[in-house]
């Protein structure tokens, strides 16, 4: 592999001559009972390169890394990797290539500890046992290697997801693997852990391996990147020779049409204050002392790193868990929230944090989906008609543009329609308080403009919002004021015109 | 749609018809028994399936065998079908730890005769009831450990499942026989919940522990006795210990010949089996059978097991 | 699996989309139905006595306890629980009952209650060591099973109680209208009402929220221990009825009844459509898996197939048909 490390100083116009040395896709196509969701893909990944995958939820990026690793298999098409042809049946054909992909969401055990979970199904063995010591000593030098101080005996479970996705990443690279395939990486990160795998990756591509790289976030992939394919319903629309090019373009080539503005218009707030939090503080130290009031009409923003308290705050607030000490008030009044449904009845409500886990049944339908939660706002007297749900349903997909029906399994939805879905079930409750938190994640680019859209409205409509984000962007481009939290300390409640991005990172990082 | 094809098809018809009518004429008129089983995990009710089977065979008769599994309600459940299923004559073993008259009632409303064996309700007796003296039976084996220790001894008793007919005419009998015997005492006794072998294991083990001085352990049944056997071999105590047990089913006569159990009371499943299928028919043909037919256990020692692994009797 | 699922929904023929959304306790039975259906036809072929009125009138019969026991098992499935201690909190709840009545002459129709009550309890039992304590279910439930199977033992010693009053055998016996016993109408009712809960009532559908994911249902304000209890309570409830309709079915009261009926009851649960995931299931499938527990009982038994080839016609019925449904519904 020495010789490719020249590779990556002189970029190569595409296409390459398909028996390169790296990795050639070439016409793949693919069909799940006759619908085809993948048409005629080339890519090519050239060792010590990092190659983007642009697309929105259900371009195909998911479907074409899964080919590459040997999940699926193309219905048409040949690939090449390493000067041979590739055609791996299973994922373990795929690592024994060296093709390594990791997932968004990470497949680790939680109860083992890292060593175990890097060498999992290969346990080195000694005298018919595990070899612990070894195991141990290999896996502290993998995770040495990332930079990451932890011992290898910890056990996973204990580990911030940042740490746990290096595990990951770490245990690719004893497989062996030259090409890994990253899907949504910084999902879960926030910036300097996105910072440190940022520098990781370059490293490793020094190195001479080589990634694909699937991001929403197209500031990352400029950073990251060093060509971009930008995929859209299923067929290849563009190869870029470079990550250097303005965002609107991209985003225009993965939404099909052009996109004007990411945020939109956001009304000034009125004078009336509706929520107010007041020295608020978490039994468990998630937080301490955070006081903030929020007007109607206003949209206020949370802002922090990975380990601020965010999430912990908002879900207090909304009596999802308990508070040690402090005040809630709504409209003036002193609220007692024993759990969630004291919040909702006095008018406050919350998207939460992870969509398919707090949010939504991803294997009920749209329609049950709605209704959990809301069944008082659809009885005709104290009976529930189905009629009367996908009635209401249908009501909801028109007001906020789901595409969807009620009938139809959440799973089967996009990330964009499902939170929409949460959203539409809070919004039918008419609430005083919105509060959404990471209203975005895992959301593709076209799909966040609708959301900012709807953020917007809610405000204009005279609720108070609050929006959580690890998304600076999000923050700034939506909120009226921005509070920042740092280890569970507020330090500061920035105005809108104050609230740059140094501004806000100084104090999240203070 | 064709002639050719509606000649075919009513001739089809017409054959099946024919068989199907034919076979239900068949069914009616020749004679089938029903045989609802307790529980065929126990060998001693499997014997007596077996005999049953074995019988009607040799006299062309159908059998339909049910197996309740232990459970009063399933056995409730498969008599009802029995009925529908137009049985001549019903061959009842209870499940449950006495007889359920449901079933008995059940049949006599459909006209069905009903032999019991083993035990019988008795709030509706059945027409016949064939099982074996078990209190005469017991009282025999008694005597027989008391000739065996000399008299004197402590004794460790593994009941069978309380409440049940075998365990309280097991008890009384072997009862009465310690009492005429002034040197044995029962110092012991636990009951056991499925009269299975590890359960008598465990409770032997348990009883010797807490009081090593035992000389004899009586099981309730085979199957307990030779988990005392088992529990006396690992514990080895310094002085004799002796096991009895009761039923005489293949792995208790066989337990006897090598010496592991001292005695046991064979009962004769065979004989009952086929008494069973010959009062069935009797009662069929109208003619009068005794209500009661009590059967004597073999005492069954070292000497007579061999015969009877031979052939049951 | 996902970007299959993502890649679909873009280029899916609009007729796939517009599946009506019906409730799943009546969407779920339809696999399990023809499933019935078939084996009702198979048996009619193999046995001239099978299909009558009469012989359906039998199958409903014997049907009642199990039919009553897996109503409370269905809601408790739905939640994402299981509930093992049914059979011995129904013979601790039949004990009870017998046991007031023949030793303390206590009136037989305040028994009754007693044994609905202990059941209830039995079944708040488990329900606190679910929300409470924060056992496992099949743990709770297994300990409360030993328990209640002791329970019942020591009332009496392990004797069985016999002889109850005539009218009371009768609620069992007599088929009023020529077809109805009053257990048989008791099953019917308790089961339209359940289902009609679970389907048509905030109630009812909470019970799927909780199963789908408790986390959802707790964020979307469903007082998901409260609910939880009162399914548990609600099961143990079922079992003290079913208890009733027991005893008068076998005239007697017997510690050892209900054995295993645990397993009938979720089998019977689960062959009707429910995942022991739980968020999925319905009383219209299990009704339907009741009905083919007890028609292949029934069924075996009138062909004549020896006990010992039943058991293993039994199980592949059994996991047959959990197959069937399972592959039907990953093609949906």
């Amino acid at each position: 592999m020495s010789k490719t490390a020249q590779a990556t100083t002189s970029p190569v116009v595409n296409p390459v001559e398909p028996s390169g040395p790296g990795l050639s896709v070439r016409g793949i196509s693919k069909e799940f009972f006759g619908v085809a969701v993948l048409h005629d893909i080339d890519l090519d990944v050239r060792p010590g390169e990092v190659v983007a995958l642009l697309g929105e939820n259900g371009a195909g990026k998911s479907t074409l890394s899964s080919i590459i690793a040997g999940l699926i298999q193309p219905t048409r098409g040949s690939m090449r990797w390493q000067g041979k042809a590739y055609a791996p049946q299973s994922p373990s054909d795929a690592l024994e290539a060296g093709i390594g992909l990791i997932h968004q969401e990470l497949r680790l055990l939680p109860d083992l500890s890292i060593a175990e979970n890097v060498f999992v199904g290969r346990l080195p063995m000694r005298n018919g046992r595990v070899d612990r010591h070894l195991m141990n000593r290999l896996a502290a030098r993998q995770l040495a290697r990332l930079g990451l101080d932890i011992p290898p005996t910890q056990r996973l479970r204990t580990l911030q997801v940042a740490a746990q996705q290096q595990v990951e990443i770490a245990k690719a690279l004893t497989l062996n693997s030259k090409l890994l395939i990253l899907d949504e990486p910084t999902a879960a990160l926030g910036g300097a852990e996105t910072d440190r795998l940022f520098s990781q990756i370059t490293k490793l591509r020094a190195e001479g391996y080589s990634f694909i790289y699937i991001s929403h976030r197209l500031e990352e992939i400029a950073r990251i990147a060093d060509r971009i394919a930008v995929l859209r319903d299923g067929a290849l629309v563009s190869a870029h020779d470079t990550a250097q090019l303005p965002e609107k373009q991209l985003v225009e080539e993965m939404v099909g049409r052009s996109v004007d503005r990411i945020f939109p218009e956001i009304a000034p707030p009125q004078e009336r204050e509706v929520l107010t939090v007041r020295n608020v503080t978490s039994p468990t130290g998630a937080f301490r002392d955070v006081s903030f009031s929020v007007h109607a009409g206003e949209i206020v923003g949370i802002a922090g790193i990975v380990g601020a308290g965010r999430t912990e705050l908002v879900r207090a607030i909304t009596g999802a868990d308990p508070l040690a000490s402090g005040a809630v008030l709504l409209d003036g009044v002193p609220l007692r929230l024993r759990g969630p449904r004291d919040a909702i009845d006095a008018g406050m409500v919350m998207v939460p944090e992870n969509r398919k886990q707090q949010g939504l049944i991803v294997q009920h339908s749209l329609a049950d989906n709605m209704a959990f939660g809301n069944f008082d706002l659809m009885q005709s007297g104290s009976w529930v008609l189905p009629g009367r749900v996908r009635a209401f349903t249908a009501q909801a997909i028109r007001r906020m543009g789901i595409k969807g029906t009620p009938g139809q399994k959440i799973a089967s939805l996009s990330g964009g329609n499902q939170q929409k879905v949460v959203i539409a079930k809070w919004v039918s409750r008419n609430p005083k308080v919105f509060i959404l938190d990471e209203p975005t994640r895992g959301i593709d680019v076209g799909a966040r403009a609708a959301i900012y859209t709807v953020i917007a409205e809610l405000a204009r409509t005279g609720m108070a919002v609050v929006v959580v984000s690890s998304d600076l962007e999000e923050v700034l481009g939506l909120s009226h004021r921005v509070l920042v939290l740092s280890r569970g300390q507020q330090r500061g409640l920035l105005d809108r015109r104050d609230a740059s991005h140094v501004a806000v990172m100084e104090l999240a990082t203070s | 749609m064709s002639t050719k094809f509606k000649v075919v098809a009513s001739a089809i018809a017409l054959a099946a018809a024919t068989v199907f009518a034919s076979q239900a004429m068949a069914q009616d008129k020749k004679v089938t028994l029903g045989l609802a089983v307790a529980n065929l995990q126990a060998d001693f009710f499997n014997q007596i399936k077996q005999s049953v089977e074995a019988e009607g065979k040799r006299r062309g008769i159908e059998v339909v065998t049910v197996d309740a599994k232990g459970d009063a309600a399933t056995q409730v459940n498969q008599i009802q079908d029995l009925i529908t299923r137009n049985i001549s004559a019903l061959i009842y073993i209870p499940a449950g730890a006495t007889a359920a008259s449901v079933p008995i009632k059940a049949a006599k409303a459909a006209g069905i005769p009903v032999v019991a064996v083993d035990r019988n309700p008795p709030d509706a007796p059945a027409d016949t009831f064939i099982a074996t003296d078990s209190v005469s039976a017991a009282r025999t084996l008694g005597d027989y450990v008391c000739k065996v220790t000399g008299g004197k001894g402590n004794i460790g008793i593994v009941q069978g499942q309380l409440g049940t007919t075998p365990e309280m005419d097991r008890d009384k009998g072997f009862s009465e026989a310690v009492a005429q015997c002034p040197g044995l005492k029962v110092v012991a006794k636990q009951a056991s919940n499925m009269w299975m072998q590890d359960e008598g294991f465990s409770i032997a083990q348990d009883m010797l522990q807490r009081n090593p001085q035992l000389d004899v352990f009586f099981g309730r049944a085979d199957a307990l006795a030779m988990g005392a056997a088992h529990a006396v071999k690992v514990a080895n105590p310094d002085h004799k210990v002796i096991v009895v047990g009761f039923d005489g089913d293949v792995a208790g006569l066989k337990a006897v010949r090598d010496g592991i159990l001292e005695a046991t009371m064979t009962q004769q499943t065979q004989l009952m089996g086929r008494m069973a299928v010959q009062s069935a028919l009797d009662l069929v043909a109208g003619k009068t059978v005794p209500k009661e037919q009590l059967q004597q256990a073999q005492l069954t020692t070292k000497d007579n097991a061999a015969p009877f692994i031979e052939k049951h009797p | 699996m996902n970007a299959r699922l993502e890649g679909m929904r873009n280029t899916a023929p609009p007729s796939a989309r517009r599946r009506v959304a019906w409730p799943a306790s009546l969407g779920g039975a339809t696999g399990p139905l023809i499933g019935l259906v078939l084996l009702g036809v198979g048996f009619s072929l193999a046995s001239p006595y099978f299909l009558s009125l009469r012989n359906a009138l039998n199958v409903l019969d014997q049907v009642t306890v199990l039919g009553i026991v897996s109503i409370g098992m269905t809601a408790v499935i739905v939640v994402g629980g299981i509930d093992l201690s049914v059979g011995s909190v129904l013979a601790f709840s039949m004990m009870v009952m017998g046991w007031l009545n023949q030793d303390y002459d206590v009136p037989l129709v305040l028994c009754i209650v007693a044994a609905i009550v202990v059941g209830g309890v039995c079944g708040a039992v488990s329900g606190l060591l679910v929300t409470r304590a924060r056992l496992p279910a099949f743990i709770a439930t297994l300990a409360v099973m030993s328990v209640a199977r002791g329970m019942a033992n020591i009332l009496t010693d392990g004797q069985q109680i016999v002889g109850y009053p005539d009218w009371f055998t009768r609620l069992s016996t007599v088929r009023h209208f020529g077809f109805l016993s009053l257990t048989v109408a008791l099953v019917v009712v308790l089961v339209i009402i359940a289902g009609a809960y679970m389907t048509f009532r905030a109630g009812g559908r909470n019970l799927y929220a909780i199963g789908g994911s408790s986390e959802v249902a707790r964020l979307a304000g469903i007082p998901v221990r409260t609910v939880t209890l009162l399914v548990y309570t609600g099961c143990g409830v079922l079992c003290g009825v079913a208890a009733v309709a027991l005893a008068s079915r076998l005239d007697s009261s017997q510690p050892s009844a209900g054995l295993g009926y645990e397993l009938d009851a979720i089998a019977a649960v689960v062959i009707g459509g429910a995942s022991l995931n739980g968020g999925v299931g319905g009383i219209a499938g299990t009704v339907v898996g009741v009905l083919i527990i007890g028609t292949l009982h029934n069924g075996l038994n009138l062909v004549g197939v020896s006990p010992f080839v039943q058991q293993i016609i039994i199980g592949v019925v059994v996991a047959g048909a959990v197959t069937f449904d399972t592959l039907g519904r990953r093609n949906r």
